[in-house]
């Protein structure tokens, strides 16, 4: 493999290549985002490693682990308050308050959402005037667009940002013939034509974008055609990547859902 | 596209801390001894943390254990927790050699994808994307495991978590530099190991 074939006398080069990873989650600092933009301005190599970094991304999220469960959670937390409990027989003195209900107001679904949203938010929020942050203008361009095309303004609760691979989707099931899948799109689309592109493939964004820029979008489609369906999708140039959603609806089932 | 429009809606939305205000009240708590306090902080952070152990170990009794192993540190240090870093990044910090060890104490090899030593690519596929997706999903979750773990943690991290590199090396315990050299390795070898997903594409 090459990568390193530019060190040579150009540590400007090596340095962006190596904060891409960071660029494509959107965590770097102010200073180091505008350099990296600056970079990738005049970089092709490193405008094509952007793109990987990004499939790598979306890939990687559409491989599901298996899925964390409430119920699993609790089974856990009940062994590990027996041991604690066992330890604190065995010397320490606490407070006895075995198994008490947590508060309304931190039930657990509110505070990872919002702990998500507000981090994102946050490193949007950094970006200074003027500066043009691709990855956080086509975000925000592309969730004005979610909203123009549903009608409604997509923020239930959490389910603006969530991780990529984050394995308990708060959108239900889809319907039996609708197929979900992640995309994401090419940097240099306007919204115009990633609007086109999704009327004529009759698809509607249902969640996104994560913080990695992927959005997921559901269309009229069987499963069985799957295969043909991401590739009208990969065919437009507005689309970059494109994969199917894992087999959700064997990760849990939908009653099981959180309401949050 | 209207960046500057955008960059502004981006900018308009909250930018707060909800989410690390209520880990460091509940951790205040939990120093107290407070008990339900400690079940909500476990609630809070048994998704993240099992996602992020099974994808290091990926075995789930291992995930678990790894997770409980840690929490119960929570538990037993929260009061010597000094707010030098966030809460979770004090606690990844801790799953995260807690996961190390669960490693140490098994068959490295065996978790970490067999005895296939090498980069070679794991199908045939062109980067023409003809593999079923299933196979791709197992092809990647291959090539994940047969990274390092350090390195497959940072990876993890990144883009699971979608963490700054510097709260990386917090949690690792390492210098930035490491956590990028990391980086650069898993990022070579998986698109050795992938071209299937095109991420060996050249410009």
């Amino acid at each position: 493999m090459s990568d390193r074939r530019h060190r040579g006398g150009d540590l400007g080069h090596q340095e962006v290549w190596e904060l891409i990873p960071w660029h494509v989650n959107g965590t770097l600092d102010e200073d180091e985002a505008r350099q990296v933009e600056a970079h990738l301005e005049v970089c092709p190599i490193c405008r094509e490693e952007v793109r990987s970094s990004r499939r790598l991304a979306a890939a990687v999220g559409g491989a599901a682990v298996e899925a964390s469960s409430e119920a699993a959670a609790e089974r856990g937390l009940a062994a590990l308050m027996d041991r604690i409990a066992g330890d604190a027989a065995g010397g320490r003195a606490t407070a006895p308050a075995p198994a008490a209900p947590p508060p309304a107001a931190l039930a657990p679904t509110a505070g990872r959402g919002r702990e998500w949203r507000s981090r994102v938010a946050a490193a949007f929020g950094a970006a200074p005037a003027g500066v043009r942050w691709a990855l956080a203008a086509q975000a925000a361009a592309i969730f004005l667009l979610a909203g123009v095309l549903l009608g409604r303004t997509p923020a239930p609760s959490g389910a603006l940002f969530r991780t990529l691979s984050d394995p308990r989707p708060e959108l239900a099931a889809p319907a039996p013939e609708r197929l979900r899948l992640r995309v994401t799109f090419a940097e240099a689309a306007t919204v115009g034509e990633l609007r086109a592109a999704l009327v004529d493939l009759g698809a509607e964004i249902v969640a996104g974008p994560s913080p990695t820029g992927v959005y997921t979008v559901e269309v009229a489609a069987r499963r069985a055609i799957e295969r043909s369906v991401v590739e009208r999708f990969t065919a437009r140039p507005e689309i970059e990547f494109a994969t199917p959603v894992a087999h959700r609806s064997t990760l849990a089932a939908p009653g099981a859902r959180e309401d949050g | 596209m209207a960046y500057s429009e955008a960059a502004a809606a981006a900018r308009a939305a909250p930018v707060m801390a909800a989410g690390h205000d209520q880990d460091s009240t509940l951790l205040d708590r939990v120093a107290g001894g407070d008990r339900g306090a400690f079940e909500s902080l476990y609630r809070r952070y048994h998704p993240r943390l099992y996602g992020y152990l099974l994808r290091l170990l990926r075995r789930p009794e291992l995930a678990e254990e790894a997770l409980n192993d840690a929490m119960f540190v929570v538990w037993k240090k929260a009061a010597s927790f000094r707010g030098r870093s966030r809460v979770s990044t004090w606690i990844f910090g801790i799953a995260y050699r807690k996961g190390l060890k669960a490693l140490a104490g098994q068959d490295r090899r065996e978790i970490e994808g067999g005895d296939g030593p090498g980069d070679e690519p794991l199908a045939a596929g062109g980067p023409d994307r003809d593999l079923a997706d299933s196979e791709l999903a197992r092809h990647l979750a291959a090539a994940l495991a047969r990274l390092p773990a350090e390195q497959r943690a940072v990876v993890e991290l990144t883009y699971f978590q979608s963490l700054p590199y510097r709260e990386i090396a917090e949690i690792m315990g390492c210098p930035v530099n490491t956590v990028k050299t990391r980086m650069f390795h898993a990022r070579r070898r998986l698109r050795q190991m992938l071209p299937e997903i095109g991420l060996a594409r050249e410009a």
